[in-house]
């Protein structure tokens, strides 16, 4: 009976195949976006864990070179009651206005708008961090008080400058960079992608040491001895516990506890957790998506076998003739229905994996994309494929199953 | 007592103003082991006649007796079961399976079921005695008319049925063919099978009735007579 019905799905080889491709693209579809789902979920997820206790502090409704904490704050946060005791460590960095880097604008890439970001670092802190300077890859880190600086390792292979160790970058002390002041490169430090695609214009900071950045924004006429940005790595177990701990310092904030400055703190993990909350939203289209390609699978499969069981009503009609009973018409109708929507699965499955790795490649002009193929996925796939197979053959399967052999043949 | 035996069975098609009667309480024994033929003008009733001892027709009234079972008052669930131990059919356009083989065909009502070696094996006799042993996996476009008709026999036949019901078996055969069916046929009788042939071939219907075991019937508006003159004034 299997093989039976098997063969026979086949017997228009032509509109089975079409009809099984139909439901390929539909099951690829569905198999894709819940391995990609996977994948960034289990992104979040490692993100979420790295950033357990991350908290940035800045001035209040400020980013960037506009966010300027005073240099005290870190002190004056250690010593703040019921925050402080919680520090594990933090990293200072004070970020210089974007006409400082400007002459590298659009110098990375040809028709990007990736650009360089002049930093301070207190070196001090910012080894004991394990920031940027004890990351070296490739020469020394900046001396205190010196106009060197080191670069990040990604800028390597963008730039259309020179950024080899020992040559000049020339920083801006007027937005027409009419006056400006060299800095040597003498370290290249490592610096791992943040996983956003290629086309996402990148930020290279350029970090020298924080005295120098002061000494340069002076120079330039700007406000100085300033951090921007101050990241606190807190004692924690939970992301729960860290928002209690950014609660604190906002609160103490709003009261004027660190007044004259206000600053905004926010958690790092919280951040992903918005994100991830966006992206889950956006997931909870994935079973309507997965419900209109199975109805649109389904109508496929019914057209089919609609089509395959009116053409063959005399076939069934001598069959039950010959003693085959309702039942074994109408199982044979099933099978056939789920023989075209499991090869539906199968090409999907091919099509689908090939999409993933092709997506996941270097191949990939967007970049490639993280994407995990689960057993769960590949079951889902053909429990759909099961399901659209019996829902596809119901109604042609029943329509077969009751015709009536002197009806039929009488029509002969 | 009769192997076959119908009690005034009639059957109706339309309602209102457009009644026809097909079989007009018909009445007929017929023993164990006969061939039968059953000859009439187009209309007359003889397919409906055969449909209902195939039990693909039921009778708006009358008692259909095969066996001592009253067919006409049976399930679809047992009309099955009946259609495929006591009845094999022949038709007049073969009807097999395009993409089945010749072995397949003729397994062809066994397959819902576990088709064992010993069907196989029964199978492939049947194709022998049809003439057709050496071509088990011919496919069924291949064949001729004659032999298409021959795997049909088999195929009626792997059930090993007590009746055979052919309706017009060489209706689409030429003639030496259809002699060479008809010969199949009464050499499955001789074998103990009732045979009843629905034909418009004057030929069988002498063969039949020259045949020891063989026997005429005519039908006309539904009714049935015996009489070999019957045709010959009435028709």
């Amino acid at each position: 009976m299997l093989i039976f019905s098997i063969k026979n799905a086949f017997r228009k080889k032509a509109i089975a195949i079409l009809s099984s491709i139909g439901i390929a693209v539909g099951l690829m579809l569905v198999f894709v976006v819940g391995a990609f789902t996977a994948g960034v979920t289990a992104d979040f997820q490692v993100n979420l864990t790295k950033t357990l206790g991350l908290v940035n502090v800045i001035e209040k409704s400020q980013i960037g070179s506009n966010s300027k904490l005073p240099i005290d704050f870190p002190d004056t946060l250690l010593n703040t009651e019921n925050v402080g005791d919680k520090i594990l460590g933090y990293s200072v960095e004070a970020e210089l206005p974007p006409y400082f880097g400007s002459d590298y604008d659009g110098q990375m890439v040809e028709d990007r708008a990736d650009r360089l970001i002049v930093k301070g670092l207190n070196k001090t802190i910012d080894e004991s961090w394990e920031g940027p300077t004890s990351r070296i890859i490739s020469g020394r880190a900046f001396e205190p008080g010196k106009n060197e600086s080191i670069i990040d390792s990604r800028i390597v292979d963008v730039a259309q400058f020179n950024v080899s160790i020992g040559s000049q970058i020339k920083v801006n002390l007027d937005p027409g960079g009419i006056t400006s002041v060299n800095l040597t490169i003498v370290g290249i430090y490592r610096q791992d992608g943040d996983g956003a695609p290629p086309f996402v214009p990148i930020n290279f900071n350029l970090f020298t040491d924080i005295t120098i950045a002061w000494d340069l924004l002076e120079k330039a006429n700007e406000t100085s001895n300033y951090y921007s940005l101050m990241t606190i790595q807190f004692n924690v177990e939970s992301n729960a516990e860290t928002e209690v701990l950014v609660d604190n310092i906002n609160e103490l904030s709003d009261n004027g506890t660190f007044s004259p400055v206000f600053v905004s703190a926010y958690s790092l993990a919280a951040f992903l957790e918005q994100i991830e909350a966006t992206f889950e939203l956006f997931n909870s289209f994935t079973p309507i998506l997965s419900i209109v390609t199975v109805l649109a699978g389904g109508m496929a499969i019914i057209v089919t076998q609609l089509m395959a069981v009116s053409s063959r009503m005399k076939e069934f009609a001598i069959l039950k003739a010959t003693g085959w009973k309702n039942r074994h018409i109408f199982l044979n109708v099933i099978i056939e229905s789920l023989t075209l929507s499991l090869l539906g699965a199968v090409i999907g499955l091919l099509l689908g994996i090939s999409l993933i790795l092709f997506f996941g490649s270097n191949l990939n002009p967007f970049g490639s994309v993280g994407a995990i193929i689960t057993v769960g996925g590949v079951f889902e796939v053909i429990a759909y494929a099961v399901g659209l197979g019996i829902l596809g053959g119901l109604y042609p399967g029943y329509k077969a199953s009751k015709v009536r052999p002197v009806i039929v043949l009488k029509g002969e | 007592m009769a192997l076959i035996k119908l009690e005034k069975v009639s059957k109706i098609y339309g309602e209102y103003s457009h009644v026809i009667k097909a079989l007009d309480e018909v009445d007929l024994e017929i023993e164990k082991g006969t061939i039968v033929t059953i000859m009439g003008p187009s209309g007359s009733g003889k397919s409906t006649l055969l449909n209902i001892l195939g039990a693909m027709d039921i009778p708006s009234s009358g008692k259909v007796f095969v066996d001592g079972i009253d067919i006409s008052v049976l399930p679809e669930r047992s009309l099955s079961t009946y259609r495929k131990e006591t009845i094999g059919f022949i038709f007049q356009n073969y009807y097999l399976l395009p993409n089945v083989d010749l072995i397949g065909n003729v397994l062809s009502p066994l397959i819902p079921y576990r088709i064992k070696e010993s069907d196989r094996e029964r199978a492939k006799k049947l194709l022998e005695e049809v003439g057709l042993g050496n071509r088990l996996r011919s496919k069924v476009r291949k064949l001729s008319g004659g032999e298409s008709q021959r795997v049909a026999i088999a195929r009626s036949l792997i059930n090993n049925p007590k009746i055979l019901l052919a309706d017009e078996p060489t209706g689409n055969l030429d003639s030496e063919t259809g002699k060479s069916i008809v010969e199949l046929l009464f050499k499955f009788a001789e074998n103990g099978k009732t045979i009843i042939i629905v034909t418009h071939d004057a030929r069988i219907a002498k063969v039949a009735n020259d045949h020891k075991l063989g026997r005429n019937i005519w039908i006309k508006d539904g009714k049935l007579n015996d009489d070999p003159t019957y045709d010959l004034f009435c028709w």
